[in-house]
């Protein structure tokens, strides 16, 4: 049977979904970014494209370049909320649909002809769908491989599909730039720079044995990729249960225990959901984002306790971001993420690992819980989440 | 009870400044202050200024601090601080030193106090030793400590900051020091925050337990010695011991008149005898000795700064101007009013002066030698980027910051240069830049760690750590505590040994020519001051790579005056100072034939030769003594205050001058315009035999530019430094019609070279390129002969595949291609360079037939070495696509940083070709005076000054494919497009063309990145 496989992609998802929020945006150049002067552009409209604006540009460069620039923080839910959205619709087309990036889509409608009729029909209708559903425009590439149908998507404006045939692959690809390859970053592309390979067919035309020497063991992926090569299967969407808490700072933070008393409230905000929905994690994942992009991560398993206590729970969420959080650099972004869950188990043990103090803590959580179910979870806090109220009121 | 207060000086401890602690001490009652800075007296002649200025008693002592254990040495005498320094200068130099045994046989001179048991009863014997107490718990334990060890117990109030509020920053510092953030600090790196310096009664507040060791304390301040006066002069002894060694001055004077002038005559006699009385007089015979003895160990050098006034440095051979033909005034090196000690200044080649001073060093022997530090402080870029990293700013945030901030801008300034500067308009500072900028502006004056001065060297008679502890500097040399101030203060007469790299451009270019055409030239005898092509060269302003007149301000004045004998090179040279532009003005116009008078008959004969304007020096005290009557000294002072920029002292000196001018009848006229022109001379000015000395060496460099060109370009490229990159070196040998060769492994050197009329580059210039690498290459092409293709070199050399990519990029290896063009080459040095262990070779072995199998193209490696005929080193090489201009373009900035076979604008005609405008040539611009132009432009070096009214304006030299002009960037135009201005890249310039005497330039209205 032919593989058909189609890429979807929606050019600048994040900024095309803030116009469509509020429409009067669209009209002028838009940009995404953190908030504060010095955050990097993450995401931008056609318009500010225009201007000259790029991805990871600082904003105040931006804004420099153009006076009118609108600049939209980032609402990472609603962004990711719409992407599995359209993964879900594209459900309707195919068992196996993919969501790679942000906007970027994968179907394989291998076997859906005398379903849907000739795959190239199909993605039409995959655009049309997303442009009268979602009034969101796309370019679709069809192959017959998730490469080379990602290649060809590139290749054409929005609102047009690219269909590659069976074994034109080489052909399709060889007079395409090697950067136009995904895989091939900014290291590899300077490289074959240097030997003078700029197009793809300069480099599909090499032999296994020449390239060896030069490009070791990643000669053969190269060659892979230069020739169209892709046996990689589009794997559905599967989501772990976790529950992810993230904050990003007003202000980009250096102060060690205003970083940790915002962890503390992310704990307990964590360790409030989790009671309600009666599970234990068994994992925590902390996620840093430092005010220069650059991000760090930690995943530890939490200790084992028979109730999801705050305290207990902050300190395996301390001790992973202590051993994280060791840059001379503010922080701008934190994320804790809990997983593996299980249902507390009902029967006491035999002989109780706990002690006093666990029991006390107990006490103390159930107290804390009760008044916070009857008056708000703002009417009673730890104190040392008052270092970070104070810094906010200062 | 003893305050023990540390300066800043106590780096990055202390937090404020001898001056600020002295004046706080007067002002909370304090009658006696003990200075005990760590590990040193860094601070020790400042401390002892600002303890008389204040009116309190100084206490000299030093806080030592040895693997963790501390102790407070205090000298009682004079005599205890000449046995603390060699113990201080132990810690530093010895590397097993140890607190006790290293303890020297003090006596009653000295007196310790620590809470360390094991030293208090190690020294116990040899020196008066007290248990200090200090507030808090701790101080409890020394009391026990003290009644065990039956030593009386001192209450201690270490200090580290003047006023409360400066625990703040002494907190920044001890961030900074530690790396760390305020958050983060290990509180045992912090002083107390009560730290600072307290009324005495507030500070006794915390011992009530033990009035008797605060009695002690104060009975210990009484006891030692306050009166510091002045330090005792220290020269140089010449030879091994003291002695009058008077005679062999003048024995070497009279050999040097038979060397310069060939015979003796009246004048010259006359001024010998006034100069050598006065050397006698003053005790510089042995310096003058030393200096001479030094500078005879090499063959090229330059007596410079007022020095060069004297006939005997002159007939000593330290300096090369002829005092009496070009009328050097001896009296500004010294007088008998002179109560400060100059020193000798002398230039060498950049590269001769770290193996002359090792070989001062052997000759003198360590113990007698020392360089001076310099106190390295804070700049205001230094200050932001550090406060801002304590605050966690990301260094992209930083760097968009301080790139907006002059490297000359003083921390105290920034706040000014925030409102003012139109590099910040529109710049967005939000919290926490306020507070950080704040913040950094509190570091000025800070100093943050010794380094080494550029040249200072101090010899003493016997031991220089008798009167100032030494360490040693990072790169391994001998230094003194002391900065150069602080070392002129405390009696140090150093002699500066300075690095120049236009000498060095001389000795090269004279090597070249010898060996080019066996011609052998002596520097000392060179003396080309009449040769008419120089002097035509000097006129045009065609001095590009020339010593001293090759920037762009000093090339437009020559053109204006167009004058290029000797006597008018000393005026330009001195003249063209920062202050003096609108009297350059005059000067042209004058020097052109307009008439003028002078400001005052008395002055008439004294500026004769400068037109009537103050040039040098000596003019500001000559006309001071002159039109105010002050005496030599009083006019020496005031010209001394000027070049120091203090404005309280140049406000009295103003008085003193206008109430000296008033009652000798000059009119208030005459006072406001000469006062005007004194203050011209702020920041930095020159002498008169400073400036001869320099336009000498620039003679001579321009000499060499005329008759060997290449040979001259070559060493210029070779020296580096200079007022202009590399690449604009290149550029203008080019429009001199030198031809300028690539680097190349069979012909290049190290350094560029230069013979006839092409210049080859040398294996210097490469970038990313070990240094040991290129010297085991042109070691075994030395020893074997020329590398006969790539193959030959890889057997011979050892090369890592970055070392070779750098060679093959900069094309050093397109002459043992062969058939290869260059992306063939780089593919060959890759896969012949994959190490034996790597997968990739494994793959080579096995797969190696299948390669050939192929049957693609295979290179060869040249005509010679046919790999494919040498089995086993066969390097399969594809037949890859002829790479075009523009990738040799990109090689060529990658390996040498600029582009060298083409015009940089050449690489950017396309992004030229879609601005259709009428574009004209910078050659062309003489002809299109007055009218509004179009030019492409490619920086070369820009400056920055300030108009009168304070607006920065710019002065900026572009150059395109046919020559360098100079653009002019006024207030308005600056504000508008200095945040475009940048450098490496093209640009589209509009603006009109001036002229003024005969120098073109571009008053720029718009410009335009191109690409």
């Amino acid at each position: 049977m032919e593989r058909a496989v189609v890429h979807l992609h929606v050019p600048d998802f994040c900024a095309v979904l803030e116009g469509l929020r509020d429409p009067s945006r669209a009209r002028r150049p838009l940009v995404v970014a953190d908030p504060g002067g010095r955050a990097v552009i993450l995401a931008l409209n056609p318009l500010a494209r225009r201007e000259g604006i790029r991805e990871g540009m600082p904003c105040a460069v931006a804004l420099r370049r153009c006076r009118a620039l609108q600049v939209v923080p980032p609402d990472r839910a609603f962004y990711r909320h719409a992407h599995e959205t359209l993964l879900r619709d594209l459900g309707a087309f195919s068992p196996l649909v993919e969501g790679g990036a942000l906007g970027r889509y994968f179907v394989d409608l291998s076997g859906t002809r005398r379903l849907w009729g000739p795959a190239t029909d199909t993605a039409c209708r995959m655009e049309e769908h997303f442009l009268h559903r979602h009034r969101l425009a796309t370019r679709a590439g069809l192959a017959g491989n998730k490469l080379v149908s990602q290649v060809a998507a590139e290749c054409v404006g929005v609102g047009d599909v690219s269909w590659v045939f069976p074994g034109g692959e080489r052909t399709f690809l060889h007079g395409l730039s090697v950067e136009a390859l995904p895989g091939v970053g900014a290291k590899t592309a300077g490289r074959l720079m240097d030997f003078n390979i700029r197009k793809v067919g300069d480099l599909a035309a090499l032999s296994p044995g020449e390239l060896l020497p030069v490009f070791g063991g990643h000669a053969p992926r190269l060659l892979r990729l230069a020739r169209g090569e892709d046996d990689l299967p589009v794997v559905p969407f599967e989501k772990e249960a976790t529950l992810r808490l993230v904050r990003d700072l007003e202000r980009d933070e250096i102060d060690r225990d205003r970083i940790e008393a915002l962890l503390f409230d992310l704990t307990e905000e964590g360790g409030w959901i989790l009671r309600r929905r009666n599970r234990i994690p068994g994992r925590v994942l902390v996620e840093v984002r430092y005010a220069d992009g650059v991000e760090v991560q930690v995943a530890r398993d939490v200790k084992p306790m028979g109730q999801v206590l705050d305290r207990l729970l902050f300190e395996t969420v301390r001790d992973c971001a202590r051993s994280v959080i060791r840059r001379r650099v503010a922080v701008r972004r934190i994320a804790v993420t809990w997983s593996r869950f299980r249902v507390p188990l009902r029967q006491l043990a035999l002989f109780p690992e706990a002690g006093w103090a666990e029991g006390r803590e107990r006490r103390i959580q159930a107290a804390l819980d009760a008044v916070r179910r009857r008056y708000g979870r703002q009417a009673v806090f730890w104190g040392v989440t008052i270092c970070g109220h104070a810094g906010e009121g200062a | 009870m003893l305050c023990v207060v540390h300066t800043f000086y106590s780096f990055m401890r202390g937090a404020s400044s001898p001056e600020a602690l002295c004046r706080r001490a007067a002002e909370r009652g304090h009658t006696a202050v003990l200075c005990a800075d760590r590990n040193g007296f860094y601070g020790l002649v400042r401390f002892l200024a600002a303890a008389r200025r204040f009116g309190v008693a100084p206490v000299v002592g030093v806080h030592l601090e040895h693997e963790g254990r501390h102790v407070i040495a205090v000298a009682k005498d004079p005599k205890g601080y000449e046995i603390l320094c060699p113990w201080v200068s132990r810690r530093h130099l010895d590397p097993s030193f140890s607190l006790e045994k290293d303890f020297p046989d003090a006596g009653s001179h000295v007196a310790v106090i620590s809470a360390d048991a094991g030293f208090l009863q190690a020294v116990s014997s040899k020196v008066e030793t007290y248990v200090g107490v200090v507030a808090g718990p701790v101080g409890r334990k020394a009391l026990r400590l003290a009644r065990e060890l039956g030593i009386p117990p001192v209450a201690l109030h270490p200090v580290y900051f003047a006023d409360p509020e400066d625990f703040s920053l002494h907190r920044l510092v001890r961030a900074i020091d530690t790396n760390s953030t305020l958050s983060t600090l290990d509180p045992r790196e912090l002083a107390s925050p009560e730290a600072f310096l307290k009324p005495p009664q507030d500070a006794e507040r915390h011992f009530p337990h033990c009035p008797d060791a605060v009695a002690r304390g104060e009975a210990l301040m009484r006891g030692c010695f306050a009166d510091w006066g002045r330090f005792e002069t220290v020269f140089p002894h010449y030879g091994d011991g003291p002695g009058d060694r008077f005679d062999e001055l003048v024995r070497r004077c009279r050999e040097g008149i038979v060397r310069r002038y060939g015979r003796s005559f009246p004048e010259l006699e006359k001024r010998l005898a006034v100069e050598l009385e006065l050397i006698h007089a003053k005790g510089y015979v042995d310096y003058f000795l030393v200096v001479a003895d030094i500078v005879g160990r090499r063959p090229i050098h330059c007596g410079r700064g007022s020095a060069a006034a004297s006939l005997v440095s002159y007939l000593l051979g330290i300096t090369h101007v002829d005092p009496i033909r070009h009328r050097l005034v001896f009296e500004r090196f010294l007088n008998p009013h002179r109560m400060d000690h100059p020193d000798i200044d002398v230039d060498f080649p950049w590269d001769e002066r770290d193996l002359l001073l090792e070989e001062v060093e052997r000759l003198y022997g360590s113990h007698r030698f020392a360089m001076v530090a310099n106190h390295v402080g804070f700049g205001a870029r230094a200050a932001v980027r550090e406060t801002a990293k304590v605050y966690g700013m990301s260094a992209a945030d930083i760097a968009e910051v301080t790139r907006r901030l002059s490297g000359w801008t003083r921390p105290e300034r920034i706040g000014e240069r925030i409102r003012s500067h139109p590099a910040f308009r529109g710049f967005p500072l939000d919290p926490p830049w306020p507070e950080i900028l704040e913040l950094a502006a509190r570091l000025e004056g800070l100093p943050r760690h010794l380094s080494v001065h550029c040249g200072g060297m101090v010899l003493a008679p016997d031991r220089v750590d008798r009167r100032v502890p030494v360490e040693r500097a990072a790169k391994g040399v001998r230094i003194i505590q002391w900065e150069k101030d602080q070392a002129e203060e405390g009696g140090l007469v150093k002699i500066d040994l300075l690095g120049n790299r236009s000498l060095g451009v001389i000795r090269d270019a004279l090597t070249m020519v010898e060996e080019n055409t066996g011609r052998r030239m002596d520097y000392a005898s060179l003396n080309p001051l009449d040769d008419p092509q120089t002097q035509s060269l000097l006129a045009r302003g065609d001095t590009m790579g020339v010593f001293y007149v090759e920037s762009p301000a000093m090339r437009q004045l020559q053109q204006k005056t167009c004058r290029g004998d000797f006597e008018h090179l000393v005026i330009h040279s001195s003249i063209i100072r920062p202050a003096a532009n609108r009297y350059i003005h005059a000067y042209i116009e004058r020097l052109h034939g307009k008439p003028y008078e002078p400001f005052h008959p008395a002055l008439k004969d004294l500026l004769e030769e400068t037109y009537g304007i103050l040039v040098y020096q000596e003019h500001v005290v000559l006309c001071a003594m002159a039109l105010a009557g002050f005496s030599w000294a009083e006019a020496d002072g005031l010209r001394k205050v000027l070049s120091k920029k203090s404005r309280e002292q140049i406000e009295d000196y103003r008085r003193r001058f206008e109430d000296g001018c008033r009652a000798r009848g000059v009119g208030e006229d005459v006072i406001g315009a000469v006062w005007d022109m004194f203050t011209s001379f702020a920041g930095y000015s020159f002498c008169k035999p400073h400036s001869a000395s320099y336009a000498l060496v620039s003679f001579k460099s321009a000499w060499l530019k005329v008759h060997y060109p290449a040979e001259f370009m070559a060493a210029v490229i070779a020296n580096g430094g200079g007022y202009y990159t590399a690449f604009a070196y290149v550029s203008e040998a080019r429009r001199m019609g030198l031809k300028v060769l690539g680097p190349d492994v069979n012909e290049s050197r190290w350094k560029c070279w230069g013979k006839g009329r092409k210049i080859r580059l040398g294996l210097q210039l490469l970038r990313g390129i070990r240094r040991e690498a290129v010297e085991r290459l042109l070691e075994e092409r030395s020893r074997n002969g020329p590398f006969a293709s790539l193959d030959d070199l890889w057997t011979r050399v050892a090369l890592l595949p970055s070392d070779a990519v750098v060679l093959a990029k900069s094309g050093a290896l397109d002459g043992l291609a062969g058939a290869f063009h260059r992306a063939q080459l780089l593919w060959w040095i890759h896969a012949r360079c994959t190490e034996p262990g790597d997968k990739g070779v494994r793959h080579i072995a096995s797969t190696r037939g299948r390669a050939r199998g192929f049957g693609k193209t295979q290179g060869k490696l040249g005509a010679k070495n046919n790999l494919l005929e040498r089995g086993s080193d066969t390097v399969p090489v594809p037949a890859l696509p002829v790479p075009d201009a523009t990738l040799l373009w990109r090689h060529e900035q990658e390996a040498l940083g600029f582009v060298l076979s083409a015009h940089p604008l050449a690489c950017d005609e396309a992004a030229y070709r879609k601005r259709p405008r009428p574009w004209v040539r910078a050659a062309d611009m003489p002809r299109l005076v007055g009218e509004t132009v179009w030019l492409k432009g490619w920086p070369i070096t820009r400056k920055e000054v300030v108009t009168r009214e304070g607006d920065p304006m710019a002065f900026v030299s572009f150059e395109d494919e046919t020559a360098i002009y100079e653009t002019v960037f006024f207030p308005d135009a600056y504000r508008r497009f200095c945040q475009t201005l940048g450098w490496e890249r093209p640009y589209a310039l509009r603006g009109t063309v001036e002229e003024s005497f005969g120098a073109v330039n571009l008053a720029v209205s718009h410009l335009e990145p191109v690409a």
